[in-house]
């Protein structure tokens, strides 16, 4: 039965609506890294975010596409090679086209691997006919010098192409134009059987290459890349490289932001003492919400706002399978899989999407493993405590200032290393207790592309930066007034802060920690970037400052506590090997639909916590 | 020998793919990534820890590890370094 236009108004909804309203959908299909999702942004202006490694699309998102004449819901899939389904994210994607009802399906095809990818294109048509081709990548085609003859092309499928250059917003204005004037065809092809062999067939027909090794450029580079010498030395310098302009490019922003915070408060106290308010609520109000804002804006947001476009730009330039290709070797003898170390990578940005990102990974024992350590990778919200805690008491005697923005560096690096080989240890023992069956692994490295670079800085910035001050606000005024209320709520003459500070003092001490640091870091759950602002207004409680936030006046203040560098470097072991943050926790509930593993997720990695500082801690109490 | 599995194919290599006898899942995903008879593929280069390593099939760079390539049949191809 053929479908024409008419007969679309009165085709059956999915009775389980996908989208709010019966707007028209289109479905974003394509194999993983050809740029469906920078094309979906281009076409939605939403900002999700690309990433050039395969698999980095792991959940349905929507937007939507306004033409002149009408508004589409755009669905940007999973990267599928095949319709023949191997990962979740291939099912997902197959379903959705089989079951939903879907107005066009738009396959986006890499120019630069068209025999591969047209074995897609072929198999959806034994589905559905519904299609639109968009070559994408026209721009890395021309470059390699392969050829495509596009009218020849849609004659040998019997579909329409457009072709385009999607983050550059070639061809879009002519794809739109073909979404609006698109018409169902009529329903007359056999079914495809070897869509292997006529994608090949196709792609002999229409590609020219004036160069048969166009990848040689990749090919060159990855050598180097991946070689015995220097492959592991260049990973450890990148990420060294990327810790120390973190660093040094966060001093600048913080010292600024301090001075206005503290400007900031003179005048708000002034005012409200002008105002007569009453003082409990100038106390709660500055002393309590403020101060952890200020904090968390002044010395947490710098560092978060310079490491994530970098390592964006990372992600972007098609580093990071290269990382996993490295290092799969070791995560094999852990009995894992290597794509955890992909899953690790998005992880050091946020454990939540790092916890999403495992569902990269097939089998259900590797999975969940995956899903448990990604914690001991500290996320974005933890680096300014690293940092924090180092260049105030690992580096404090050391030289002038740029050695100690080096040996920074080195001391994070280190600490990533530690938490690498954490995350080996864990998982061996897991992939020990966990039963299931081990799975095999396979890579694509796609081609390195070069990055919009200071588009992409600017974009990653003002994203990041909105998204951290927005939840700042957000977490730290309850926050805030929680620990006011604590600590202006008395249980016998002695506040409740205090008494909760005491309960947790021996196992503090025991850990080389105190008990106000213990309870920053149960109060500091739902965000990691405010355990050091709570734990600073523990201590302010009992103790005075006159000036305040910064990394000097942080100093004073530990020191006036009783923090050692033995307190230091069990803080540091603490902040990487302890429960996962709100977030977290609920997306490894959501992901894995389990309250065991659930539990297991916020117990493993405290548990390794308290022991390794336990033990380190009063080992070093023996020498220091 | 001609016929040989590909993980013995050396650095710089060509050749045709014979089989694919993976064992388990990996199998349909390898076919997926074009690891099907008649396909041509070529050794390019290995990891700093000497699994897995990288080949060229349809032009797409694929890593595949050494308990799988060990399963996977392919004839050299004699004629011609590329």
């Amino acid at each position: 039965m053929g479908l024409t236009r008419n007969s679309k108004k009165f085709k059956n909804r999915n009775k389980e609506n996908y989208t709010k309203d019966d707007k028209n959908i289109i479905a974003l299909l394509g194999n993983p890294n050809v740029g469906k999702t920078t094309l979906f942004n281009t076409l939605t202006g939403l900002h999700n975010h690309t990433g050039n490694w395969p698999g980095k699309t792991v959940s349905n998102s929507e937007g939507i596409l306004k033409t002149s004449n009408k508004t589409y819901n755009l669905i940007d899939l999973p990267g599928i090679y095949s319709l023949n389904p191997y990962s979740e994210e291939e099912i997902i994607a197959k379903e959705f086209i089989e079951q939903r009802d879907i107005d066009i399906i738009l396959i986006v095809v890499d120019a630069t691997s068209l025999e591969r990818n047209l074995n897609l294109v072929l198999e959806t048509k034994n589905i559905k006919n519904n299609i639109i081709v968009c070559l994408n990548l026209l721009d890395e085609a021309k470059k390699k010098s392969i050829n495509i003859d596009i009218n020849l092309l849609e004659k040998s499928l019997g579909l329409p192409v457009i072709g385009t250059v999607a983050r550059n917003k070639k061809g879009i204005k002519e794809l739109i134009n073909k979404i609006e004037t698109f018409e169902f065809p009529d329903e007359n092809e056999e079914f495809l059987i070897d869509t292997e062999s006529k994608a090949k067939e196709i792609y002999n027909k229409v590609v020219k290459l004036d160069d048969e090794n166009y990848n040689k450029k990749t090919i060159k580079i990855d050598k180097i890349l991946t070689s015995r010498v220097y492959g592991i030395p260049i990973m450890l310098l990148t990420l060294g490289i990327i810790l120390w302009i973190t660093i040094i490019g966060a001093n600048y922003p913080s010292e600024t932001l301090s001075k206005l915070f503290s400007f900031i408060y003179d005048k708000l106290l002034t005012l409200c003492v002008n105002m007569h308010l009453n003082k409990t609520f100038i106390d709660l109000f500055l002393n309590g919400i403020y101060k952890v804002i200020a904090w968390v804006i002044s010395v947490m947001l710098p560092p978060m706002a310079i490491f994530f476009p970098m390592f964006t730009l990372l992600e972007d330039l098609g580093y990071l399978p290269r990382i996993s290709f490295n290092t799969d070797r070791i995560f094999k003898k852990c009995g894992s899989n290597g794509r955890q170390s992909l899953t690790m990578c998005m992880g050091y940005g946020c454990n939540a999407c790092g916890v999403i990102g495992c569902r990269i990974i097939n089998t259900t024992k590797e999975k969940i493993i995956a899903i448990l350590t990604n914690v001991f990778s500290p996320c974005n919200g933890r680096f300014p405590s690293l940092i924090a805690i180092t260049s105030i008491f690992l580096v404090s005697g050391i030289g002038n200032k740029f050695v100690k923005s080096i040996t920074s560096a080195l001391i994070l690096l280190g600490l990533i290393v530690f938490s690498f080989l954490i995350t080996l240890l864990i998982s061996k023992i897991l992939s020990k207790v966990i039963s299931g069956e081990d799975a095999s692994f396979t890579l694509e490295l796609p081609p390195y592309r070069k990055p919009k670079i200071i588009d992409t800085i600017i974009r990653s910035i003002l994203d990041r930066t909105i998204f951290v001050l927005g939840r700042a606000i957000a977490i730290s005024v309850p926050a805030g007034i929680i620990i006011w209320l604590l600590a202006n709520i008395n249980i016998g003459d002695v506040s409740v802060l205090s008494h909760l500070e005491n309960i947790l003092a021996p196992i503090g001490n025991f850990m080389g920690l105190d008990g106000a640091i213990l309870l920053a870091f149960l109060l500091g759950m739902p965000a990691n970037e405010i355990v050091i602002p709570i734990m600073l207004m523990i201590y302010l409680q009992t103790t005075t400052l006159t000036d305040y936030s910064s990394l000097e006046q942080l100093r004073e203040i530990l020191v006036k506590n009783n923090w050692t560098i033995i307190t230091a470097i069990s803080f540091l072991i603490f902040t990487i090997c302890h429960f996962p943050c709100g977030t977290t926790i609920l997306t490894i509930k959501k992901e894995t639909g389990s309250i065991k593993w659930t539990i297991l997720s916020i117990v493993i990695p405290t548990v390794t916590g308290i022991v390794l500082c336990v033990i380190i801690s009063n080992l070093l109490r023996l020498f220091i | 020998m001609n016929i040989d599995t590909l993980n013995n194919l050396s650095l710089g290599e060509d050749a045709i793919i014979l089989e694919n006898n993976v064992k388990g899942r990996n199998k349909r995903h390898l076919t997926n990534l074009g690891l099907s008879s008649k396909n041509r593929i070529k050794c390019l280069y290995k990891s700093p820890l000497n699994d897995p390593v990288a080949y060229k099939i349809k032009n797409v760079i694929i890593a595949i590890r050494e308990e799988d390539s060990k399963n996977i049949i392919i004839m050299r191809n004699n004629n011609g370094t590329n």
